[in-house]
């Protein structure tokens, strides 16, 4: 919790980067990453006074750090995934167990020639993965993208190339089982070529009674006119602990939408930085996050405008009950030749009791003159007017509450694109909705 | 049916409600008129049990329980509906989960079975004819972007599948058009039966055209200060409710 725990566990952290570098001993481009990145880590990690983490309470995350990869050899039984249960078609399963692929659990489907769904260390040498690795993260740096860059002992790799429609989608499952206090950090990139299009849906789930942590880390480049949806669901249990960077690079004409549903866990920060690089780019961030008891959820995200013509939406609705904390802080930046750009962000908080809190805030910095932005940051409670019609209809308190709670969350879950989970959200949102 | 006994009630310490007397047996329609803060929607609102009025004092009782001593749901429950003044709109609730909702909590209450989609659709589809209620606005969300008449009309529809033993209509007739409260006022005479009750709220006697009441009642300062038959309605539609407050305060 203090920063003496911090100092002295970055003593480990050096040590351990160093056992990753081992999976590594033949790719010096990935061990000088490393190397990097320890370095950034002896800085320390965040603490509250960091404006960037000031209701984040960071300490909370750092003190559930443990040992990355110790536990990873353990042997998984066969993981019960509801929600992969939902799909009848075929789709490309990887799952991770205690952040190592699972191999026998997997299948890749048939696709074009050239598609690579798998792990780093079996990536073809066509792909070329410096021109991608960590630069969207050195970009935008933070101590946890570096933490994972010095722990991760391997890393998804997707690449589709030019042109090419994945026929199916691609369901990666973090499913993490602690036994011990354990840390792991998943890494994932992700190129999507020229006029390619994919979908893809993370989700991330844990079990047992330890902490566990995670300093997950996915990089995603949409190249011209390529068509990503991304799908986050997650699901951790009582004492999970997440640090989620999610970055994206976008070129001209490239549509883009992630989706993030923030279900449950003890404590989950996403940040997700999204950069519109070129023109008639269209993104989209949706996102529900529910701060239940013992809950604290966290989404910071920025959505950069670099170039002219391209525009954003940003939807984030949180509901906050018993003692969660719900944190939004949206930036959105119009870089001075970013003209003609529309950016539009909006966000809806519900606060259920006294003892919840909800930080928002809504960030615009805008250096350009001929654009259209907006933003709306709202918190308030359920409408009593609204639950008295429906009691006054026969429907029980509790019933009315989870009703009007729906309403608000379909919003989000609307937008998802797959009909299963849409069905699959909805019932996991109201064994999550807070008190 | 009911039978409102010397109730007082207040909202934010100013008493509205002021020892009001009133039974309303199975079978009648009673019309409650009466100027402008008189207290009528007032009694609508403590009736049904919103949780803003205080009651001071009084029993209702309904049925032979206690009225006052349920939460709203209860209330609706045991048949007692209000057709609110002002329907409130509720995005993303679809009417018709919304209502099948209703209906399921209250056949259960009474121990009946609940409906499943079919026989529930078949419900909804007479009881739309009723009120002449389109059949798009059943899959929208409940009141969004409804007009004004849609709304009212949403209100008696929803009377209509739910099948209350006593209905209080809250001035239902304001904002109505002449051909929307003729359409309101027949799905109320649709309903009517000896064991229902009705308790009219209106301003205005034109409703009273329509939906012909047994009792007549002005309502002034929070009590009953006249109740009359019918022609008590025409009659105050006349000589307006000064000559009455005047009368009130003389007693």
């Amino acid at each position: 919790m203090t920063l003496t725990t911090q100092i002295s566990y970055t003593g480990n952290v050096i040590e351990e980067a160093d056992q990753t570098a081992m999976y590594f001993s033949g790719n010096p481009f990935i061990l000088e990453l490393k190397k990097l990145a320890s370095v950034h880590i002896n800085d320390g990690f965040a603490h509250s006074k960091d404006e960037e983490y000031k209701y984040t309470k960071p300490e909370l995350f750092n003190s559930s750090l443990g040992s990355f990869g110790s536990s990873n050899d353990k042997k998984q039984a066969a993981i019960d995934n509801e929600l992969l249960q939902t799909f009848d078609s075929k789709i490309h399963l990887l799952q991770f167990f205690n952040g190592r692929l699972d191999h026998q659990a997997s299948r890749i489907e048939t696709e074009s020639n050239g598609v690579y769904i798998g792990s780093i260390h079996g990536v073809p040498a066509q792909i070329d993965i410096k021109r991608y690795l960590n630069c969207t993260a050195q970009a935008n740096s933070d101590v946890y993208t570096h933490l994972n860059t010095a722990m991760f002992s391997d890393i998804l790799v997707v690449y589709i190339p030019d042109g090419v429609t994945l026929e199916n989608d691609i369901f990666i499952s973090e499913h993490y089982e602690s036994i011990e206090k354990i840390s792991t950090a998943p890494r994932i990139l992700f190129i999507a070529g020229v006029n390619s299009s994919a979908r893809v849906i993370h989700h991330y789930t844990t079990s047992g009674d330890s902490k566990h942590s995670s300093v997950l880390v996915t990089e995603i480049f949409g190249d011209k006119n390529s068509k990503i949806d991304w799908l986050k669901i997650q699901e951790g249990k009582e004492n999970s602990f997440a640090m989620d960077q999610t970055f994206a690079e976008l070129k001209d004409g490239a549509h883009f939408s992630i989706h993030t549903f923030a279900l449950s866990g003890t404590y989950c920060r996403n940040n997700l930085i999204i950069r519109l690089l070129g023109r008639d780019i269209e993104a989209h961030l949706n996102g529900l996050y529910l701060a239940g008891k013992n809950r604290l959820i966290d989404n910071h995200t920025l959505v950069d405008h670099i170039a002219p013509h391209s525009v954003s939406y940003e939807l984030y609705k949180g509901i906050a009950g018993h003692n969660g904390t719900g944190i939004f802080n949206g930036k959105v930046f119009v870089r001075q030749a970013a003209q003609k750009t529309n950016a539009f962000q909006e966000n809806k908080n519900l606060l259920l009791s006294d003892e919840a809190h909800m930080y928002a805030k809504p960030q615009l910095e805008i250096f350009a003159d001929d654009v259209k932005c907006s933003h709306g940051a709202t918190t308030g409670q359920l409408d009593e007017e609204a639950l008295f019609y429906l009691q006054s209809r026969g429907i029980g308190f509790n019933e009315a509450r989870e009703m009007l709670m729906h309403a608000y969350s379909a919003e989000l879950i609307n937008k998802v694109i797959q009909d299963p989970i849409k069905t699959y959200l909805t019932r996991k949102a109201e064994e999550n909705f807070p008190d | 049916m009911i039978t409102i006994k010397n109730l007082s009630a207040s909202i934010e310490g100013k008493k509205i409600l002021n020892g009001l007397n009133l039974e309303v047996k199975a079978g009648e329609i009673h019309a409650i008129m009466g100027p402008n803060g008189s207290g009528k929607s007032t009694l609508a609102s403590v009736l049904a049990g919103r949780e803003d009025y205080e009651v001071e004092s009084g029993e209702v009782l309904f049925n032979g329980k206690d009225l006052l001593e349920m939460s709203p749901e209860e209330r609706a429950r045991e048949g007692l509906f209000l057709a609110f003044q002002y329907p409130v709109e509720i995005p993303g609730v679809s009417n018709a989960n919304f209502l099948k909702s209703a209906v399921n909590e209250i056949r259960k209450h009474h121990q009946m079975p609940e409906l499943d989609s079919k026989d529930f659709l078949k419900l909804m589809k007479e009881k739309m004819q009723l009120v002449e209620l389109d059949k798009s606005l059943t899959t929208r969300a409940v009141n969004e972007g409804f007009s004004g008449g849609e709304k009212k009309r949403n209100e008696i529809f929803q009377m209509a599948m739910l099948n209350p033993i006593l209905a209080i209509l809250d001035e239902t007739d304001s904002g109505l058009d002449i051909d929307a409260l003729r359409i309101v006022a027949n799905g109320v005479n649709k309903l009517k039966a000896e064991n229902k009750a009705f308790i009219v709220i209106t301003h205005y006697q034109r409703l009273l055209d329509y939906i012909v009441p047994d009792v007549v009642h002005v309502l002034n300062k929070g009590r009953i200060v006249k109740t009359g038959t019918k022609e008590l309605a025409l009659e105050l539609e006349e000589k307006g409710y000064d000559w009455l407050k005047t009368e009130s305060t003389s007693v």
